[in-house]
């Protein structure tokens, strides 16, 4: 089995149990969603999947080979977060090649050039952080996740912090250039419009729990139990915002 | 901003600056008069001689080898006290900030006690363990520069492990988890993304620090070779032993140097690093795991080795009587030994009587000085000004206590300013020590509250009163609890300035303590040591409360 | 506008400075300086200064504040060096107007210096007449003890190693290793020392005396404490060092209750010191200053000086209480010190010495 594995995941803190039992895998080049409301979990599943969290119960697998006892640095699943969490102190190119260490330094300066080109921002190199729009930071960020060409690219609401224009035209061009790396992807949304336009498949978690796992179209005509059905068309009534 | 609007933001100006002023001036007067007159005048006589006003006798100071030995000791002990107390407490700022765990209070309360013990007593117990008769003698550390080290490691430790951690646990942990799994072992994530975020705190803690490692005196005293002499000591030696004013002059100016390097060096450090940094409004712990072991190791390593060991050693020796062990010292405490004035039970009562208003005063003083701090002016030349006053309100923390007693007798010594003799001098000498302290505490408060909200206050109507009352205060009692804690508990383990305006029928804690031990015989020994105990235990529960009353979001920046 | 703040701020401190930089204006004094006054000045307060250790008991205290009127504040700026020093700064302005515990090593000083006002106490007992420290009376004795080294007698006894005697037995091979003593340029029993080594060994001869102390591995501490708490091995440090510097009344304090002592003095080392009252030049109540002093020579204080000072009183007609006089009266041939010539030599001697034995 080729991918990322994840079985009977269990995650606790404490008395609270943040992710109850959850399975599912990743094919290689796939984009899975978990879309949840806050609290639901997909979080603290993310962060498992990348080492971050220790997991109470259960396997993580990369290509059938258990990673529990590989610590983060190792496992080659780059994380993404909500605010990009750029490193401040560095300039656009330094964050960039922070995952290149171990790259001889022309090859660094080339795959750092190529990934602006990719995420439109050439000769940005030398900017520093602070001074890019909000859309720019995701853009550098995305950059920096994928320079190391990661294995898995592990993204934790990439664009929530941004507009909502800036978001349905950000969302579908993450996604272009993805898949343009065939880079496996998990992303974690709490909105609809965003798990739709990205992924493959789409797995809706509430409490911990994974309620249903499938393709978008298939989400829509065929929802596995009144839960999703209602989560579903609780978040289109309100709107997503 | 709608037109209506623009009266009030005017009258909120205007109580700016009315306050600001008011602010600033108060302060000022009382360091001008306590602090800057005397010190200034004692450096003056320095330069004065039969003839008339001299640079000779000063700069001859400059020209004896002496004194360039003693100030490469001072700087070289300062410099590596000031390295290992924050290579060993950064670890502590973790664990003790950024984990939780059972008691995780208690240790921190524990943890700021040494920062106030009376520095003859802790002497004492750090060489008596590394004595070659001592449980550590093995070691063979005795007169040695590391045993000098290890105890300004020890009584500077909280300063790190506060000013660090209170920063580090508010600083958001997904940086490092990002930098984690684009490849970068724990070590490196913490070197290249979590060190430069917590450098602005590490240069406010490496400044305080190193201040007090280079104006340590009894410790010095105790533990040093005969032949060791730092710029506080040689500063001591010359003025009361040997009135060469020219050399207490120079040393004096190479006191003020050395403040003012050490406090421009850290703002240079502080401001390159403070880039934007994400900060979290909530602190963020987690359990401690596992995966901290190295922290930890470290943590209990320091805890443990260095910073309980001479404390057990207080308690241990303390239970110690002629006639075995048990609580006969303690008994005696109750008791006004021979000679001693007073018994240890009303010494804490005069240390508390002194202590609070040293302490009172030191808030007072501190919530103007902090305010005016906070201010963020437009012009370079304010901004320069205010950081001239911040360096300026620093100054009691590196300069002796020796050349502001002297400099109190040429001064304030005239009505109705004779305050030389005067018991009211001593919480005001007090007060000036803790002042700085309580100033970098209560300076982040006052930063947390932007000037838009009192505009916006003032805008509803809001008097500069009410503004006082219903925006600035709730926001500064979220510090104060701390702040007094500080002050409070550094009053009560004052020694310097308290020894030179000490009444021998009204002595404070350290104060008899320090008699105590300067006179023979188990019973006197015995009962230093309880006393000890006591003044530990005294500030160790208030520096409990203080943190139960205070938010964790205060530290010394 | 918060400009005007801090420029307001500034500007006071500047001034603040500048006045500072100036000499204060001479103040008129009371009474001209050098000229002697008929008339005592007399006023309703009492200043006594003093260093940390002076005591008398609160009744005594209450008794004389009764009978004189006075309102008596005690004031304690530090070690008797460091008042002294005080005294010659702050002589335009007098800090107080009576001062006690100038010592026969520092006398010399002060009365050069000339911050002290003569007086001859009828109170004075014929006894304490030799201890005086100039002809005039600028000091009066109130008590005195002897600096002595002390031995402790159980490490001898394990060792099987007679106690040492004198100065020169510290020198011998035997004794390597043995002694702790205290720097005279920072602690008082170590001047005294150093001085008793001068008059015993001559100067310049005491530098080959402590040079060979150092080589038989003399450790100089810098205060009392230190030595005699964590280096000597017959307190309560147990250090590793049984020869330490120290008093002759000390052993009493280790002997405990009825019990004999387990340290002892050396008592061919020992070096009279004496404490001494004199009233401040310029003092603002001369009447009262005399008064105190006669006070200080009453029999109920000089009684009470070995238990609350740790000293001897001048008058040896009270009663002592019975172990100090056991342990003190056993100096009988103490080393005295020419008040005169210590001050006067006492930087010197501190130099060389510090030259010799600290390097």
């Amino acid at each position: 089995m080729r991918g990322l594995q994840v079985a009977n995941a269990t995650i606790r803190y404490g008395e609270l149990v943040a992710v109850d039992d959850v399975s599912f895998t990743v094919a290689p080049g796939e984009i899975v969603a978990l879309l949840g409301k806050s609290g639901s979990g997909k979080t603290s599943l993310l962060r498992a999947v990348a080492g971050l969290e220790p997991l109470a119960d259960g396997q993580v697998c990369w290509d059938g080979q258990d990673l529990k006892t590989t610590p983060v640095h190792e496992r080659g699943f780059v994380v993404m977060f909500q605010d990009g969490q750029l490193f401040p102190h560095l300039n656009v190119a330094k964050n960039i090649s922070y995952g290149l260490s171990k790259w001889p330094k022309p090859q660094r300066q080339q795959r750092v050039s190529e990934l602006l080109e990719l995420v439109k921002l050439n000769g940005h190199e030398q900017r520093k952080i602070t001074e890019l729009s909000g859309g720019q930071a995701q853009r550098v960020a995305l950059a920096r996740s994928l320079a190391p060409k990661p294995k898995l690219l592990l993204l934790d609401e990439p664009l929530s912090a941004l507009d909502r224009k800036l978001r349905e035209h950000l969302v579908a061009e993450l996604g272009t250039i993805i898949r343009a790396t065939h880079t496996s992807a998990i992303y974690v949304t709490h909105d609809q419009y965003e798990a739709f336009t990205i992924a493959d498949r789409i797995a809706v978690m509430a409490d911990g729990k994974l309620l249903q796992l499938a393709a978008p179209l298939e989400l829509l005509l065929r929802p596995a139990d009144r839960a999703v059905s209602r989560f579903l068309g609780q978040e289109e009534a309100i709107g997503s915002s | 901003m709608t037109s209506a609007s623009a009266p009030g933001r005017m009258a909120a100006k205007v109580s700016l600056r009315t306050w600001s002023v008011a602010a600033g001036v108060i302060p000022i007067v009382f360091l001008a008069t306590f602090f800057i007159w005397p010190m200034l005048t004692l450096v003056g006589r320095g330069f004065v001689n039969a003839e008339g006003f001299t640079l000779a006798e000063v700069s001859s100071v400059f020209e004896s080898a002496r004194t360039w030995r003693i100030l490469g000791q001072t700087l070289l002990q300062a410099s590596v006290g000031t390295v290992v107390a924050v290579l060993a407490g950064i670890p502590g700022a973790f664990v003790l900030y950024c984990r939780s765990f059972p008691g995780r209070n208690l240790v921190k309360a524990l943890v700021a006690i040494p920062f106030v013990l009376p520095s003859v007593v802790v002497g004492v117990a750090f060489r008596a363990l590394i004595n070659e008769q001592g449980p550590l003698g093995f070691l063979g550390l005795g007169d040695s520069f590391v045993s000098i080290i290890a105890a300004l490691v020890f009584f500077n430790y909280s300063v790190v492990v506060r000013t660090v951690g209170v920063l580090w646990s508010r600083l958001d942990p997904r940086a490092s988890d990002a930098a984690r799994s684009l490849g970068a072992t724990r070590f490196k994530a913490f070197i290249t993304i979590t060190l430069p975020g917590l450098a602005p705190a590490i240069a406010a803690a490496a400044a305080l620090t190193f201040l007090f490692c280079a104006s340590a005196f009894g410790i010095i005293l105790i533990l040093a070779p005969a032949n060791y002499g730092t710029v506080e000591t040689e500063i001591y030696y010359q003025t009361t032993q040997l009135l060469n004013l020219p050399a207490a002059a120079a040393l004096s100016i190479v006191q003020l140097v050395i403040v003012t390097a050490t406090l421009i060096v850290s703002n240079i450090a502080r401001s390159r690093n403070e880039t934007a940094l994400k900060l979290r409004s909530d602190e963020n712990t987690q359990p401690l795991r596992v995966a901290d072991w190295f922290p930890t190791t470290i943590t209990a390593l320091v805890g443990f080795g260095l910073l309980a060991a001479p404390m057990a050693n207080l308690v241990w020796r303390s239970l110690h009587t002629r006639s075995g062990f048990g609580l006969g010292n303690y008994a005696a405490l109750a008791v006004v030994s021979p000679g001693m004035a007073a018994s240890v039970w009303q010494a804490i009562l005069n240390s508390l009587m002194t202590a609070t208003m040293a302490m009172g005063i030191a808030v007072l003083l501190g919530i103007q000085v902090s305010y005016l701090l906070s201010r963020r002016p437009k012009t370079k030349s304010g901004r320069r000004a205010l950081n001239l006053l911040d360096s300026v309100f620093m100054l009691p923390l590196g300069v002796s206590a020796v050349t502001i007693g002297f400099g109190f007798l040429i001064t304030l010594n005239r009505p109705p300013l004779d305050l030389r003799t005067s018991w009211v001098l001593i919480p005001l000498a007090q007060a000036m020590v803790a002042l700085p302290l309580v100033v970098r505490t209560l300076l982040p408060t006052w930063r947390a509250i932007s000037p838009r909200m009192r505009e916006a206050a003032a805008s509803l109507g809001s008097s500069p009163a009410g503004i006082l009352t219903r925006i600035d205060l709730p926001y500064l009692s979220r510090g104060i609890g701390l702040a007094i804690g500080f002050a409070f508990a550094t009053s009560l383990g004052e020694f310097g300035a308290t020894s030179f305006l000490a009444r021998p029928d009204r002595p404070t804690l350290p104060v008899l303590i320090f008699r105590l031990i300067s006179r023979p015989g188990a019973e006197n020994f015995g009962m230093a040591m309880a006393a000890c105990v006591v003044l530990a235990a005294l500030t160790g529960v208030i520096m409990a409360l203080a943190e139960w009353i205070g938010p964790k979001t205060t530290g010394w920046v | 506008m918060r400009k005007i703040a801090v420029a307001a701020s500034l500007l006071l401190l500047i001034s603040t400075i500048g006045c500072a930089g100036t000499p204060a204006a001479s103040p008129t004094p009371t009474q001209s300086a050098g000229t002697p006054t008929p008339q005592l000045s007399e006023s309703n307060t009492l200043v006594v200064i003093s260093h940390g250790s002076f005591a008398i008991s609160d009744e005594a205290k209450a008794a004389f504040a009764a009978e004189s009127g006075y309102e008596v504040s005690y004031v304690s700026p530090g070690s008797a060096g460091t008042i002294v020093n005080q005294l010659i700064l702050s002589k335009d302005v007098p800090l107080g107007d009576v001062v006690f515990g100038i010592d026969n090593t520092l006398a010399g000083r002060a009365i050069k210096e000339g911050v002290l006002s003569p007086y001859s106490s009828a109170a004075l007992p014929q006894a304490a007449s030799t201890l005086a420290a100039d002809q005039i009376g600028s000091l009066t004795p109130i008590d005195y003890g002897d600096v002595c080294l002390n031995a402790d007698k159980a490490w001898f006894e394990a060792k099987n190693l007679p106690i040492p005697q004198t100065f020169d037995d510290l020198a011998k091979p035997e004794y390597k290793n043995l002694l702790v003593v205290t720097n005279p340029a920072s602690s008082s029993p170590g001047l005294a020392f150093l001085a008793g080594t001068i008059a015993v060994k001559g100067d310049p001869d005491y530098l080959e005396y402590w040079s060979a102390l150092k080589d038989n591995g003399v450790k100089v501490t810098q205060g009392w404490t230190e030595a005699y708490y964590t280096e000597f091995s017959g307190s309560e440090g147990k250090g590793s060092r049984p020869l330490v510097l120290s008093y002759a009344s000390s052993p009493m304090y280790e002997a405990g209750k009825n019990a004999e002592s387990p340290t002892q003095a050396l008592l061919e080392t020992c070096v009279r010191q004496v404490e001494y009252v004199g009233i401040i030049k310029g003092a603002q109540n001369e009447v009262g200053a005399r008064k105190f002093i006669d006070f200080l020579l009453s029999s109920q204080v000089q009684a009470s000086i070995p238990d609350l000072m740790y000293m001897s009183p001048v008058d040896d007609q009270v009663t002592l209480p019975p172990d100090w006089a056991k342990y003190t009266s056993m100096v009988k041939d103490p080393i005295l010190l020419d008040a005169t010539v210590v001050s006067a030599q006492r930087d010197t001697w501190i130099k060389a010495w510090t030259e010799t034995v600290i390097g």
